[in-house]
Formats: structure tokens, sequence, C-alpha cells
């Protein structure tokens, strides 16, 4: 209302100021007053009134005689605002379509992103695994995934995507069938030959500009093995319960779809019981606070250590609700985090 | 030649063009009441006369803005028993590309431009980095 009651008042100064000159400056300034009506979203019809208003305090204060002259040049005046109102209203029309649109293939991208990720998690008797995804407002890029496999194997697999929205969503699906299909093909079992394998895959289909960062494990439940190769995504966290230490899942790797022929190190890792494995995404450590602050790797680490009794789904949903309370909400990235705990 | 090259040649050689320099929002207004005169001179009503203001100063606003100074070139023409009235707006700035210019970037955003093709029945435009701009409108009058 504020601004109604400023706004009337600057029509009644040109208006006042136009019916004495007849000034062209004050009709200049009766075009700009019509692209910020439509900005604050006053409507046709309450500008008419503005206009109606202004001239019977004018006729009032200024005791001044209506003459037909008169009315025609105030409309002058009106026609200026009119005119560039009309011009702004159609173009902000046209982008509320635009946005609206845009919004509508947001929620697709949101589904198909959705759709991918896996519905429900292996249930076995020594290992535990617990997840929990929070999709930003934007669609993101976040991928997760757990598989049987043969030999009492389980696949684990964390990723980010480059890009937001349809593009983002479309390569997800795309690496979701690529990953399903290495998977289970025999010939490739190795984590670096398989991530060799997707990043020729990805090279070839998809632009320059975009990459996937990648993170890929079996976990072997007879031999309590993990073996893995990390193509570029944020090395995932190990804590040993029995020694109370911490180790970095890192390896050398590039992330994928930026240099054909690259190689993967491959890296065995000996699982004890009470070990938690932490898996997450650039979200959960880049969220930030108010003063701009991220949530860490560190406050993260430490989290893990203090929590690591807890069921891996419980420990997944208190390290979130962490960054959630750090971020006071106001996370712009996706976050995802998977907790495994051999039991 | 195009079709805009001879609209440009018009602009320069005719005896009868306006040309007011455009430096400050003074001379938005002059040029304004310039082209409000020739609008009504021809016969455009009210409502026209003030599409053709608008235009005008959104161009005169983008030659402020962008190069700093340039010219408006208005006149009138007569074309086939067509009463035209005509703006040529020229700068030396630092242009646009054309990448912006194929993405209709520039039409887009909110650099008035798009405003000054709505209204105009014919809308020429040439630029590329760091030549300047030549926008030309052209509004026919409707009997």
């Amino acid at each position: 209302m504020g601004e109604g009651r400023a706004l009337s008042g600057l029509y009644e100064v040109i208006l006042r100021d136009y019916l004495s000159e007849g000034s062209e400056a004050d009709l200049y300034s009766a075009l700009n007053l019509g692209k910020i009506c439509v900005e604050e979203e006053i409507g046709p019809d309450e500008l008419v009134g503005l206009h109606l208003a202004a001239l019977k305090r004018f006729m009032k204060e200024d005791k001044a005689e209506l003459t037909v002259e008169k009315l025609l040049q105030s409309l002058n005046l009106l026609v200026e605002v009119m005119v560039a109102y009309g011009l702004c209203y159609r173009n902000y029309i046209e982008s509320k379509i635009r946005n609206r649109q845009l919004e509508q293939e947001l929620e697709i991208a949101k589904k198909i992103q959705t759709s991918l990720l896996p519905t429900r998690l292996p249930k076995l008797p020594n290992i535990e695994i617990g997840v929990r995804m929070i999709p930003a407002r934007e669609v993101g890029g976040d991928y997760y995934n757990t598989m049987e496999l043969e030999n009492n194997e389980i696949g684990i697999w964390v990723g980010d995507v480059s890009g937001k929205g349809i593009p983002a969503a479309l390569l997800i699906s795309m690496l979701n069938y690529a990953i399903k299909g290495f998977s289970f093909n025999s010939a490739i079992r190795e984590p670096n030959k398989t991530l060799q394998k997707l990043n020729e895959l990805i090279c070839d289909n998809i632009d320059t500009e975009s990459f996937i960062s990648l993170f890929y494990a079996r976990l072997n439940r007879d031999a309590n093995t993990l073996i893995y190769a990390n193509g570029g995504h944020e090395p995932p966290l190990l804590f040993r319960q029995s020694t109370r230490q911490y180790f970095l899942l890192e390896g050398d790797g590039l992330v994928l779809g930026v240099e054909k022929g690259i190689e993967f190190e491959e890296t065995e890792v000996k699982l004890h019981p009470g070990d938690v494995l932490v898996f997450y995404t650039d979200g959960v450590t880049e969220a930030r606070n108010e003063h701009q602050e991220t949530f860490g790797f560190a406050r993260l680490k430490a989290l893990v250590g203090k929590n690591s009794t807890l069921t891996a789904q419980s420990l997944a949903d208190r390290l979130i609700n962490f960054v959630l309370n750090h971020s006071q909400m106001k996370f712009t990235d996706d976050l995802t985090l998977m907790v495994i705990k051999v039991l | 030649m195009s079709e805009f090259e001879e609209f440009i040649k018009e602009a320069k050689k005719r005896k009868r063009v306006i040309l007011v320099n455009i430096e400050n929002e003074w001379d938005v207004v002059m040029a304004r009441r310039e082209i409000r005169r020739l609008a009504e001179e021809v016969g455009f009503d009210e409502v026209d006369q003030a599409r053709l203001t608008m235009s005008l100063a959104e161009l005169a606003k983008n030659i402020i803005l962008y190069a700093g100074k340039g010219k408006i070139f208005m006149w009138k023409s007569i074309h086939k028993g067509e009463v035209n009235v005509n703006i040529l707006a020229e700068d030396e700035g630092p242009g646009i590309s054309d990448w912006d210019l194929k993405r209709g970037f520039i039409l887009q955003k909110s650099t008035g431009l798009a405003s000054v093709k709505q209204l105009a029945d014919k809308f020429f435009l040439k630029s590329s980095p760091g030549r300047g701009c030549i926008v030309g409108i052209k509004k026919i009058l409707r009997k």
C-alpha cells in the first residue's frame, strides 16, 4: 500500500505539472511511471482511478476550471502511461508464461531423477545400509545406488553430475542404465575397469562441458573386503570402531567425461565388525550457514565418530539433520548421504 | 542494396531530416518533442504518437546507457501512397555480438529493444562488437 500512496502522489505531481506547462518532460516521466506500475502490480483499473483522483484534486486545490481542452490534455498523459504499461504488461505476461513452462520442465526432470534412484535398499544379515537424500529445489545431479551382485557382493555407487535441471536428469538416466549394464557383466568386475569403461562411454556420448564424479565400490561379505575406485568424487569416510581411526577412501582418478583413456587406481581395504562407511556428495560438506561458513569435512568426521553406535539409517538421518540445521534449510545443492555399517 | 541500407541512406541524404544528438536525458526529451510534432503533422493519433515517443525514448536511452552518445534521425516518407514516420538511432558504442543477436538475447532482455520492435511496423538492427549499433524503425500511418 505504501508504494501505491507514493505512486498516487507522484502521478499527481506529474499531472499537475503537465496541465500547467504541457511539457514533453512530464510525458517522458509518465512513460517511466507506466513501467513502475507493472512492476508494482498495479492494475489498469487502478491506474485510471489514479488519473481521475489526481485530476479531481488538481481542480479542487488549484481551483482550476476543467475545460474540455484541459481534460483532453490530461488524457495525453494517461495515454502515455497506458502505452508504456501495455507494453511492459505484455512482456511481463510472456516472461510469466516462460517461467511456468520452465517450472513444469523442472518438475519433469525431478520426477525422472527420483524415479532412477533405488526404491529399496538391499537387506543383508551382516551389513546395514542407510540413505538420506534431500534434493535441492532446483533439480540437482546427485546419484546413488546399491545393488546385490553375484558372489555375495554388493555394489555401491555415489556420484554427482555437473549441471542441474533436465540436462543433469538425462545424464543421470544414461549413467544409471550404463551402471546396471556393467554391474552384471562378469567380464568387467573390477571397479577401476568399470569406471574406465564408463568414462569412455560418457566421453563418447555427452558434450565436453559435462562431467560426472563417481565413486564405485564392491563390498564382499564373505571376505569382508571393500574394493573401490574413485573418479574424482569426495572421498568417502571409513571409521574404524575398534581403534577409533578414520580413513579416507581416496584413489587416483579424474572425474568422468573429461578425457578419454584415463586410468583409475583400485584399492582394497579390509573391513571389521563395527566399521562405519560414510558416502556423501559435496552438497553435504559445502552447505553454508548465514556466515557463509561451510559444514565441512572436519565437522562431518567428528559427528560420525560421536554417533558411530547408531544404526546406519539413524546415523544418516542424524548427519543430514545436522547439515540442515547448519544451513538453516537454505541449501542450494542436493544433499546425499549413505551410511554402511559392518555388523 | 538491402532495404535497411536504403533506409540508412535515406536518413543521411534526405533534406528534411531532423537530427538530434543524444547525450543526456534532456536530449531525449527534446527528441521526443520532435518526433511527436512530426507524428502529429503526418496525422498519427495520440496513441500512436505515444507509441512513437516511447520507441524513441527507448532507443535514446540505449544510446546513453551503452554508448554514452549518439544520433537520432527522424523523417517522414511517402512510399507507394503509404505515409510513414521513420527513426534511425546510431551510435559508436560497444555494439552487440553476433552470438547475442542470434540468441535473441538483446530482444528478450530488458534493453527496451523488444518493446521498440513490438511497436514498429518495420524494425532493422545492425551491429557488431566494437562497431556500434544502428537501429531503424518505420511506422505506417493507418487510414
